[in-house]
């Protein structure tokens, strides 16, 4: 098995929990930056972040993080911050008091542990609630504080389930954005949500799983240029529209074209992204038509959601 | 992809010892008990037998105000004795257990109920840890009000004594330190393990005070039919009576030996951790 220094591995992993499956033959690498987990309830996601949290131990297979297995908690745990997707806290605890006794959990000092304590309630923006009981948050403000403990002993890998939960617009912005922050910064951020759409704009990678398998992973481009099965769709924005349209009309491999309702431009399907771009050039240099953008409508991780597990409920 | 070169830094500054850092966990937990005032006043009240045995060494070495109240010093250094060389660990057992029924279920039943488990365990802490630092918290309250009171209340009176009349009494100081400490392991685990599986705190208090009263009452009841002195084995009263009076060298009131009570309090001790280890779980897996 790979002992990858800088990244997640999951080398034939499998978990039941009794008869039932949790994940099944996993073999992963996640490299440093922002991986969205995406799938439907129940699909293993948590399974998968338990996993690679040490939480649970595989049935089979063998998983690694930066090299240390999760068995070793001792290890493992100055280097992983985990956010649980469920709303618990110890009884009667304060947000300042729950951040200083995970930091003390980490062997901090109890001054010290305050002080870092204070700076991580800071950068989740909760300083005027810190000395509050968690009892009386809302729920943005125990998701803020959630994030902050995972973020405490600023971990090398941070694993986050479901963190948008119960986030107004405002605050789920910030939040990619201090997501997008950290994985900028060399780490690694594991993120589920089904909040798809702001997972699109922040990842780095997907990895898309369903009943246990993983049924795609890597750049959302990528994993959609794979999916042969749909085609592509391109959004074109030009003048002489009609004119375009009879030429794209007549290409082998174009599936479906569509006028936008302004008519300032196609959407246009296809089962080759290449081979089209390549005549879309000769179209419009020959036709002499003025492109104001040519971009790829369904490279979304929306979408190849769509593909992978909406509709059949999970394909191939 | 994305990813920038690595622009922050992790802590490298000193760290406490990773065999210690389970006591993070009694220390919240402790403060957390205190909280409730009722609870701080009922604790008070557990000091009780320890305050009265204080009162009656001092008694019977106040000759002016034994005179006043008619009583000789020997009646009263006879009391004492006896107080101190039996009742009072019970009077102290079973206010600690007391103390138990209310703590244990709020370290615990909470956690496991709500799935906060992973609150602790996803920090450098492993399942023994946590169950350690809860058992600390019970052993810390506990501990005041019984053994430590125990050995304060003999050391008084072996103050008061002298003569070597510790030397000769050592069986006393050994007998609360023993038969405490198994008491609050026992307790303490058992308590747990009722809290992990009711997971909520009435269920688990009403668990736990059952679990005494009818076992001993079903011990009374098969004792009617059964005509065998193995039946106490179910009594805990009868297995706490029978390691006090082994203990402190006391006949014995119950019908079974003092190795078969031990081995019982060792069952239930042992059955508790069992219990605990598969109930507290990171995750709970719902099938």
């Amino acid at each position: 098995m790979s002992g990858a220094t800088d990244r997640i591995v999951f080398h034939d992993v499998s978990k039941f929990y009794g008869e039932v499956l949790g994940v099944k033959r996993v073999s992963l690498e996640i490299p440093p930056g922002l991986t969205g987990l995406v799938g439907p309830n129940g699909s293993g996601k948590s399974t998968l972040m338990h996993l690679t949290s040490g939480l649970l131990r595989p049935s089979r297979g063998e998983v690694s993080v930066l090299g240390i297995s999760p068995s070793r908690p001792e290890q493992l745990f100055p280097l992983v911050g985990y956010c649980t997707q469920y709303d618990t806290f110890p009884a009667g605890a304060t947000g300042l008091g729950f951040l200083t006794m995970a930091l003390a959990l980490h062997g901090r000092d109890r001054a010290d542990a305050r002080e870092q304590a204070w700076k991580v309630i800071e950068q989740v923006g909760m300083t005027d609630a810190a000395r509050r009981r968690i009892a009386g948050y809302s729920k943005g403000m125990r998701q803020r504080i959630k994030l902050a403990h995972a973020l405490a002993h600023s971990p090398q890998v941070l694993i986050l389930d479901e963190p948008l939960n119960g986030l107004d617009p405002m605050a789920r912005s910030e939040m990619i954005a201090l997501m997008r922050h950290l994985a900028e910064a060399g780490r690694h951020v594991i993120v589920s949500s089904h909040i798809l759409d702001e997972l699109n704009q922040a990842s780095d990678q997907v990895i898309m799983i369903h009943g246990g398998s993983v049924l795609a992973e890597g750049e959302i481009p990528k994993v959609r240029g794979e999916i042969t099965r749909h085609p592509i769709q391109v959004l074109i924005r030009c003048d002489k529209v009609h004119a375009l349209a009879a030429r794209i009309f007549a290409l082998e491999h174009v599936v479906e074209a569509k006028m936008l309702a302004e008519g300032e431009g196609l959407l246009v399907r296809t089962k080759d992204a290449d081979g089209f771009l390549t005549s879309l050039n000769r179209m419009v240099l020959e036709a002499g038509i003025v492109v104001e953008t040519v971009a790829p409508a369904d490279d979304t991780v929306n979408a190849v959601y769509e593909y992978l597990i909406g509709g059949d409920g999970g394909g191939s | 992809m994305a990813v920038y070169e690595r622009t922050w830094r992790r802590y490298d500054g000193p760290l406490t010892r990773l065999d210690l850092r389970f006591l993070v966990i009694t220390r919240y937990a402790l403060r957390e008990a205190f909280s409730s005032r009722l609870f701080t006043a009922f604790y008070a009240l557990c000091a009780l037998p320890t305050l009265a045995g204080v009162f009656l060494v001092y008694l019977s070495h106040n000759s002016g105000l034994l005179s006043r109240l008619g009583a000789t010093q020997e009646v009263l250094s006879a009391l004492t004795m006896t107080y101190l060389g039996v009742y009072m660990f019970i009077y102290q057992a079973v206010p600690a257990f007391f103390v138990a029924v209310v703590v244990s279920p709020t370290l615990i039943a909470a956690d496991v109920s709500d799935n906060g488990l992973p609150l602790y365990l996803c920090r450098p802490i492993d399942r023994r840890d946590y169950v350690l630092g809860k058992v600390g918290v019970l052993a810390l309250l506990l501990s005041p009000v019984t053994w430590v009171g125990g050995l304060l209340v003999y050391a008084l009176q072996a103050l008061m004594e002298g003569h070597g009349w510790w030397l000769d009494n050592l069986r006393i100081p050994l007998a609360y330190l023993v038969g405490h400490a198994a008491w609050i392991t026992a307790v303490s685990l058992l308590s747990l393990a009722i809290s992990a599986w009711a997971r909520f705190k009435p269920a688990a208090r009403s668990g736990l005070v059952g679990i005494f009263l009818i076992s001993s009452g079903m011990s009374a009841a098969l004792k009617l039919s059964i005509h065998s002195p193995w039946i106490d084995l179910v009594s805990p009263i009868k297995v706490i009576s029978t390691i006090v009076a082994h203990l402190f060298g006391a006949s014995a009131p119950g019908g079974i030996p003092a190795w078969a009570a031990w081995l019982s309090l060792g069952a239930v001790t042992g059955f508790s951790l069992l219990l605990i280890h598969f109930k507290l779980r990171a995750h709970e897996v719902v099938r």
